[in-house]
């Protein structure tokens, strides 16, 4: 039975602030998975903590809501365990970027095949708009007391920096785009990432749907401006196409360019595709050769509730 | 551990015994989510306190059944009992086994239990194991006697005398037997503690 997307929503209360972007994430994760038919049971949605992190309770697969900042290394786990499964892992910018920045960088080393999505508010949203490590210097949002003493993250930079082999931005609002992102990303053979611009409309009161949509640069220049353009529109090529260091230098590079674009024009769209580099399954089944075959999820642990693992010969030969 | 499953599925389903069957990432109609906060028996998230009762009781009747389950000579190894016994727990058996035969040499026996399971607490266990010992001897690799704390919080007995370590250096059989030799002849202090190692 083909599968719709009401299929993909929960019951649960949701509790997300009136107008807030995180809606449009959710529902862009659902249309997207629904259009790749993909089997309830054969997905997990992990997410962190944060207003994000609710995320998988709201999606009607499997769903594991995990710590600040660990959301990768739970993802990656089930991930390695159970190759069969998509799996797309979300959180905040601060939980990803702040307390979870080792494991975005270690996670972009692996180039594990999933998909990671960040949903990027500049605020931490959860604990009332302290200033997350996107929020530009000097910046002052509603909640902070005074100007923003740190400089920012740049999301894009950091995933190419890091390994990651499918590197875009999204926005919240354009939801159908979002969802052909998520699909390529998904798509994509390797470790992908999504850096979402995602309004608070609570607490980031600079960043807000209007300044996205350049209300601000339209009252100036009397005609329609929105800051976001698409990567794609201006034939932007993201893809490394051949095995060359100087093919692969000039797409990482210019992806860096890009990254740093902000203020009266910001791209969305795909920055940096890679799918020269081995997966980190293959580099598995190079030592593990029926790993594919045998993945921890499908061997025995247990049998009438006990552990079917009997380590008491070892013990033994280690008696004294 | 569930290796199939039919109808609606419920991950923390409410159970007489306070387990509930297993699924996985990936089985059939297995589907669950887990939080790390309280959860409804699908694994939601909620903060409904009706359901926070259900669950903490029945999270927490699991320590009766662990008590039940794991075999008695696992929670606790008895190396026999005396009048002066000694409790302890971890990488300092080896020299207190040592320091007993020192002492069996010269006639002095003394007992010793090695409590391998602390939470929960094998109370009923302990208390009859030592209920004809006079002298309770705590020796632990730590600075305030912490099995000692927990004993004592449990069974509504005090330690008579602790022997204690905090060097970094491991235990060494002579200087337990010393310590062990001036608790029998009364001339400990309540609480002994050994520095042997450069
Ligand atoms: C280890 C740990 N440190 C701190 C917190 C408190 N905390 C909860 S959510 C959060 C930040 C949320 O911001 P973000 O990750 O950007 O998510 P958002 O709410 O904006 O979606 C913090 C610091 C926590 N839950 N755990
Ligand atoms: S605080 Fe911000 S991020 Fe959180 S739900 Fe409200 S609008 Fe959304
Ligand atoms: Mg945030």
């Amino acid at each position: 039975m083909a599968l719709k997307l009401a299929d993909y929503k929960t019951e649960v209360h949701n509790d997300w602030c009136p107008g807030c972007g995180d809606f449009g994430i959710v529902n862009a994760l659902q249309m997207a998975l629904a259009e790749m038919g993909i089997e309830r049971d054969k997905a997990t949605i992990f997410s962190g903590i944060g207003c994000s992190g609710k995320t998988s309770h709201f999606i009607n697969t499997y769903g594991v809501h995990t710590l600040h900042g660990r959301v990768l290394t739970f993802a990656q786990g089930g991930k390695l365990a159970n190759p069969e499964m998509t799996v797309v892992a979300v959180g905040g910018d601060g939980d990803g970027l702040g307390i979870g920045a080792g494991h975005f960088v270690a996670a972009g080393r692996r180039n594990i095949d999933m998909t990671y999505i960040i949903f990027d508010n500049g605020v931490y949203g959860l604990t009332k708009g302290q200033a997350s490590p996107t929020l530009r210097l000097g910046e002052k949002t509603k909640s902070l007391p005074s100007p923003n003493t740190n400089y920012n993250v740049n999301p894009i930079g950091l995933a190419v920096a890091s390994g990651f082999t499918f590197v875009a931005r999204g926005y919240s609002y354009d939801v159908r785009h979002l969802k052909d992102l998520i699909i390529k990303a998904v798509r994509h053979k390797g470790l992908s990432f999504l850096d979402v611009l995602q309004p608070c409309p609570t607490y980031n009161d600079i960043n807000t749907r209007d300044w996205y949509a350049g209300v601000d640069l339209a009252q100036e220049s009397m005609e329609r401006h929105s800051r976001i353009y698409k990567l794609e529109d201006m034939h932007f090529d993201p893809m490394v196409h051949y095995d060359d260091e100087s093919e692969v230098n000039e797409k990482l590079s210019q992806a860096l360019i890009k990254s740093l674009e902000w203020g009266q024009k910001i791209p969305i769209g795909v920055f940096y595709q890679n799918e020269i580099i081995s997966q980190y399954s293959a580099r598995l089944t190079d030592r593990i050769p029926n790993y594919l075959e045998n993945p921890p999820a499908k061997q025995k642990i247990s049998e009438n509730g006990l552990p079917v693992t009997d380590v008491s010969e070892i013990l033994d030969s280690l008696r004294i | 551990m569930l290796d199939k499953v039919d109808g609606e599925y419920k991950r923390f389903a409410f159970t007489d015994d306070g387990i509930s069957p297993r699924s996985r990432l990936g089985l059939d109609n297995g589907i669950f989510w887990n939080t790390g906060d309280e959860s409804d028996e699908f694994g939601h998230i909620t903060e409904d306190p009706q359901i926070r009762i259900k669950m903490m009781d029945k999270r927490m009747s699991r320590l009766d059944l662990v008590i039940k389950r794991i075999p008695d000579d696992e929670q606790v190894v008895s190396f026999g009992v005396h009048d002066y016994t000694i409790i302890s727990w971890g990488s300092t058996k080896g020299p207190i086994l040592d320091a007993i035969s020192m002492l069996k040499k010269e006639g002095i026996n003394v007992g010793f239990i090695q409590i391998k399971l602390i939470h929960p607490f094998p109370s009923d266990y302990v208390k009859s194991l030592l209920k004809n010992t006079k002298i309770i001897i705590d020796i632990e690799a730590n600075h305030s006697g912490q099995l000692g704390k927990i004993f004592k919080q449990n069974i509504s007995r005090e330690i008579d005398y602790f022997i204690l370590k905090y060097t970094g250096r491991g235990m060494t059989s002579t200087e337990i037997y010393d310590s062990l030799k001036k608790i029998v002849e009364n001339k400990a202090n309540k609480r002994e503690v050994l520095s042997h190692g450069a």
